[in-house]
């Protein structure tokens, strides 16, 4: 599992996301994309509807069971669920520590 | 519908898996021992509810093998803190609480999600009328329930737009390996004060749990709902 293909995984579920809540998201989707916060086109709802999703689909096509708002995850400096680029990145760590 | 409910080796858990198993419903039990129900809509998982590792493989296979679930039933509980709280060991205070609030929890935390992919979904926590009447010698044991009602109302806010009820019953004092423990002087000076003052049964349990994931019951969530007449 490369960091490209997580990161185009975590985008294009970013993005089923926005469609199925029925929202837009103008800007250009990438590792700079809020997921929480202010400026993320995410709601709680969303978020939360995102990392379960994002969870199952981890589960699904790469067979890693992770959860991702460990108590690691909780205590970074930086937030995993900052940006797509942040919570590819905390993917990536999970993933490689099940290889 | 598939149903999950915890703590069904035996008590009031295995009453409740065998009714909803011979209702035809499916069941899936789960507790630290080996099975006890046989039934063709039973299946049973021993395992700790309050590892996350097995509460995590276990919605694991739920979902590969059924899809997910229709209804929790958080009914796992324990009493090893029974006594004032000067003469509470530490283990007993926190293995209580684990069981009883972070199984729960954990529970709870694996099956929304399952829930929340199918639009549906009931979680219903067992309470205790301990929290009303806060006895002497039962502060962890309260402490415990009290967490799991909270708990309950607020993931009822946090869940129902995505078609998830979530709420309590809290029996009366049902006759459980849990009783043995309590002085029967000191329990019915407690049952007294309710409006029926006797034991309670699965029966009532089992009705109002019927009512709760029936589609009448689609807009109640975060309620605790005593029975016995607390």
């Amino acid at each position: 599992m490369t960091k490209v293909e997580i990161e185009q995984a975590v985008i294009n579920l970013f993005k089923q996301v926005i469609t199925n809540s029925g929202k837009s998201y103008d800007g250009t989707v990438d590792n700079n994309t809020p997921i929480m916060g202010a400026e993320s086109p995410f709601d709680s709802i969303d978020l939360v509807t995102f990392i379960v999703a994002l969870e199952q689909m981890i589960e699904d096509d790469w067979s890693f069971s992770v959860t991702l708002a460990d108590d690691r995850a909780m205590s970074q400096t930086i937030s995993p669920f900052k940006t797509i680029g942040t919570i590819s990145d905390y993917i990536e760590v999970l993933i490689k520590e099940q290889q | 519908m598939v149903i999950v409910i915890t703590g069904t080796r035996k008590g009031i858990g295995k009453e409740l898996a065998e009714y909803f198993c011979n209702a035809g419903h499916i069941v899936i039990g789960c507790s630290r021992g080996e099975k006890s129900i046989e039934n063709v809509n039973y299946e049973h998982h021993s395992f700790d509810i309050t590892d996350e590792k097995s509460v995590k493989l276990f919605f694991s296979q739920l979902r590969k093998n059924r899809g997910g679930l229709d209804v929790l039933i958080n009914n796992a509980a324990v009493n090893n803190a029974l006594a004032p709280v000067a003469l509470v060991s530490y283990n007993a205070a926190a293995s209580t609480m684990n069981t009883n609030f972070m199984g729960s929890f954990l529970m709870a935390r694996e099956a929304i999600k399952l829930m929340m992919k199918n639009s549906f979904g009931r979680v219903i926590n067992m309470g205790s009328m301990a929290v009303k009447y806060e006895e002497k010698g039962e502060a962890i044991y309260t402490a415990s329930k009290a967490a799991v009602l909270a708990m309950t109302k607020i993931l009822a806010k946090e869940v129902y737009q995505y078609g998830i009820t979530c709420n309590a019953v809290s029996p009366s004092a049902i006759k459980t390996d849990l009783m043995d423990n309590i002085d029967p002087d000191a329990l019915n000076v407690v049952l007294k004060r309710n409006a029926i003052p006797e034991m309670g049964t699965t029966k009532e349990l089992i009705d109002t749990i019927n009512w709760l994931i029936s589609p009448q019951a689609n807009k109640i969530t975060a309620q605790n709902i005593y029975l016995g007449g607390v």
